[in-house]
């Protein structure tokens, strides 16, 4: 009788060791994991609240049947990688990095936009009409500066610009 | 009396080891159960933490093609750290609170091409068959993990 005890107990013992060991592991990877996520998660919401470009300044050439407007952005945030940048012209995709394809693109190549450093944007073949064009430019966070203009016959005018991040709800 | 006694012992011995065996045994079965919903939940969890999107339309210009259903192409940009699954399968879209069968969505790349992941940093379209009014619409767009962006547009 008194063995059957001390067998049973250590038998016992050892299975809760056991589940204590095996709860413990998968508490503490699951664990690590999610706080990771979390630095992952707050670095995002950091980085959106940190990051601000700015049209700075423009200048056009007006030609015979279209006009070329340049675009000057100034980061007054945190640095950028500029690789992640998309952009929305008219409504519709555009790559920045170069213009050739698309008519919208980047006057020279650069990787990273640190704070304080602009980069120029070409548009070209705009038609010489007064309608009104939009520019977006979204960064690898989410966030996005938007630019309008429009022609007025004799000048190219900025008409706004604005400034997005991502929401739950908008 | 006398042989009976170690046999008895014996068996209390033999219960008691079944006994403590069982015990051990559903403790272990149940243990690894939860260490595995565990693990699951943690990976849940991280990957909602990891994943986020934009959708980058321009709100005043969304563009449609077709002459009715119309097809409206909306641009997913992956802002998160993981892929995401770009199907319909995996993402619903809602316009004005009504969900969009997935017969009426196409997932393919800025160009065009059938995809079914978005790695992190690419934009993707979602082309949504619809017939929407003229004026200001909502668009809502769940992915598989509970993340939600939703979208205010107008329609000319």
């Amino acid at each position: 009788m008194g063995f059957s005890v001390s067998a049973s107990t250590a038998i016992l013992f050892t299975s809760i060791l056991l589940v204590l060991s095996n709860l413990y592991i998968a508490w503490e990877n699951n664990y690590v994991q999610v706080k990771d996520a979390e630095g992952y998660w707050y670095d995002l919401r950091i980085s959106r609240l940190s990051t601000r470009l700015n049209l700075t300044s423009y200048s056009y050439v007006i030609d015979s049947n279209h006009y070329n407007l340049t675009l000057t952005i100034e980061n007054n945030g945190n640095t950028v990688n500029v690789g992640y940048w998309s952009g929305i012209y008219d409504g519709d995709y555009v790559t920045l990095s170069d213009v050739v394809d698309d008519n919208v693109g980047f006057i020279s190549s650069l990787e990273y936009l640190l704070p304080g450093e602009d980069i120029s944007l070409n548009v070209t073949f705009i038609g010489l009409d007064s309608s009104q064009h939009t520019l977006w430019i979204f960064i690898g966070n989410g966030c996005g500066l938007g630019i309008k203009w429009h022609y007025n016959g004799s000048a190219v005018l900025i008409d706004s610009t604005s400034w997005t991040c991502p929401t739950e709800v908008t | 009396m006398a042989a009976g006694g170690p046999a008895s012992e014996l068996i209390m011995f033999i219960v008691a080891i079944i006994v403590a065996g069982s015990v051990a045994g559903a403790l272990a079965y149940v243990t690894n159960d939860i260490a595995v919903g565990i693990k699951i939940r943690g990976e849940s969890l991280a990957d909602n933490l990891r994943s986020d999107f934009a959708i980058i339309n321009d709100p005043e210009n969304i563009p449609v093609s077709g002459t009715g259903p119309y097809n409206y192409t909306f641009y997913i940009k992956n802002v998160g750290k993981n892929s995401i699954p770009f199907s319909s399968d995996a993402l619903q879209v809602f316009i004005d609170g009504d969900m969009m069968p997935p017969s009426n969505l196409t997932f393919v790349d800025v160009n065009d091409t059938p995809i079914s992941f978005l790695d992190p940093y690419e934009v993707g379209k979602i082309i949504v068959t619809a017939n929407l009014s003229s004026g200001s619409h909502r668009v809502m767009i769940v992915l598989e993990n509970g993340k939600v962006r939703s979208f205010v547009f107008r329609i000319p």
